[in-house]
């Protein structure tokens, strides 16, 4: 006889299938969804939204934030239901969920904030979600990796959470890579770093001041950020930073005001001297051997407008002239290339006479005056002072 | 690829369920070999001309075992299958066409 084989569907079978829904279902009707739970809802204690302070305390509620397919209603809907702030920020593009929503409508809470994933399991995970940071008004371009190699995490700088953000984290991690001029930095600007600094180094160590329309040359290149900008705190008061010379310079004015504000006349950035002032636009052009002096021996009081354009209010009376030039200007006798040759366009009071004397033209003042007009002596040509001795001694 | 397929969670329907399918895997193995005392044909049919007072007795009371084994392993099998059907239709609601 052939005998049939075991089939599944005995009655013990059939039994077992209708007590496993039953006890499907009495769970489902005594302790909710929690049996079709993948895991544990978050625990942790917040804001006391919906009538409790915890998605743990919905326990299997699962319609609480589960919309089956049918219906109309989404899980995000049912978040904002209880999470109003979160509704409110969707249409705001300068928070954090407004800016993530419009930039990408398809996006929904549970990519970023997932759950069922443990009691004390993070209630955000953005790693699946690109974040352009620089909507934010911060680049993350110069922030790849941190000092020891290691690549930027979210928690790295946000670590009271992803839309919470303190600047003392700046600090912190900028003091290791050079710890006195975050020092000297922060002293002289404070620690709103972000009120100029955006991430892409615009104002950071890359920035070139050459970008703006006050070129750095000279010595201004050598100064610190805080020499020009000592009061600026953010990238507009930086911006406002006066271009004109006198702005910074008017206290180590050595003129102390007299030529005014426009000091790139004379100076340029590479020192204040040599100063290239043009003297032929003053009542004073200089001429001569005045060209080959430096400013201080005529303005040696530093006084530099005003002066007397007499020869006399700078040059004494030799004793040369042994005072007998009184009321004369030095100018109708010399020039301003040199003292010597003077050219004496007076009647000399010993005129030579003699029509053989034609060679006393070819000598100068000192020849006859060695020592003082006032006296005379003919012994550097002739063997006598006497002008009736033999001239035939003569060189 | 259950126990892959688990992500080694075992809390819930689906862990009721993985169990089911480790003893059902253990049950199964145990009827293999009760299945295999009992002399057949190629078509699975038992063989019915067993001669000798030794391998009748062999033959009876593999018999025994393996209707003992069915009557337990059915059973255990229906409930995975009813624990499993559940699970997928609550993860096709919650997880696959979740909006």
């Amino acid at each position: 006889m052939r005998k049939k084989p075991y089939g599944c569907l005995t009655l013990p079978g059939l039994a077992a299938g209708l007590l496993t829904v039953l006890v499907v279902s009495l769970t489902g009707i005594l302790r909710g969804g929690t049996l079709f739970s993948p895991g544990s809802l978050n625990a942790q204690a917040g804001t006391l939204l919906g009538g409790v302070t915890s998605h743990a305390e919905i326990g299997g509620r699962c319609s609480a934030c589960h919309s089956f397919f049918w219906q109309s209603s989404r899980m995000a809907d049912r978040c904002v239901t209880c999470h109003m702030d979160v509704a409110s920020q969707l249409n705001d593009p300068t928070s954090l969920h407004g800016v993530q929503y419009q930039e990408n409508s398809n996006l929904t809470c549970r990519i970023c904030h997932p759950d069922h994933r443990g009691l004390s399991a993070s209630l955000t995970d953005m790693s699946m979600v690109h974040i352009n940071h620089e909507t934010f008004g911060y680049s993350l371009n110069a922030h790849q990796q941190q000092v020891d190699g290691t690549p930027f995490a979210c928690k790295t700088c946000h670590v009271a959470g992803y839309t919470a953000f303190d600047q003392i984290i700046c600090f912190t991690c900028h003091q290791q890579i050079n710890p006195d001029f975050m020092f000297s930095h922060q002293q002289a600007y404070g620690q709103d770093c972000l009120a100029c600094h955006d991430g892409i180094d615009t104002y950071g160590s890359d920035f070139d001041h050459d970008t703006t329309a006050f070129q750095l040359v000279g010595k201004h290149n050598q100064l610190a950020c805080v020499d020009c900008h000592p009061t600026a705190r953010s990238i507009a008061d930086l911006k406002a930073t006066p271009q004109d010379c006198y702005s910074c310079h008017a206290g180590d004015d050595a003129h102390q005001g007299e030529f005014g504000a426009g000091c790139a006349t004379c100076h340029t950035p590479d020192g204040w001297l040599p100063a290239s002032f043009d003297h032929a636009l003053t009542r004073f052009p200089l001429t001569g051997a005045h060209t080959q002096i430096e400013c201080t021996q005529c303005h040696n009081t530093l006084t530099f407008a005003g002066l007397s354009l007499v020869c006399s209010s700078c040059h004494t009376d030799p004793a040369i002239h042994a005072g007998l030039f009184a009321g004369m200007t030095c100018d109708q006798c010399h020039s301003t290339s040199a003292w010597a040759p003077a050219s004496f366009n007076l009647n000399h009071p010993a005129q030579c006479d003699d029509e053989n004397c034609i060679n006393h033209e070819e000598a100068s003042c000192r020849d006859c005056h060695p020592d003082s007009l006032s006296t005379a002596t003919c012994l550097k040509c002739h063997s006598s002072n006497n002008p009736d001795d033999d001239h035939g001694d003569d060189d | 690829m259950v126990l892959l397929h688990t992500s080694w969670k075992f809390n819930g329907l689906a862990g009721v369920t993985t169990l089911f399918t480790m003893i059902i895997v253990i049950s199964g193995f145990i009827g293999r070999y009760i299945y295999t005392r009992i002399p057949r044909t190629l078509d699975g049919i038992e063989v019915t001309n067993i001669t000798g007072q030794a391998q009748a007795a062999v033959l009876v009371r593999s018999r025994q075992m393996l209707a003992i084994w069915h009557a337990i392993h059915i059973p255990i099998g229906i409930t995975l299958f009813s624990a499993a059907i559940i699970h997928i239709g609550a993860a096709l609601i919650y997880a696959t066409l979740l909006r």
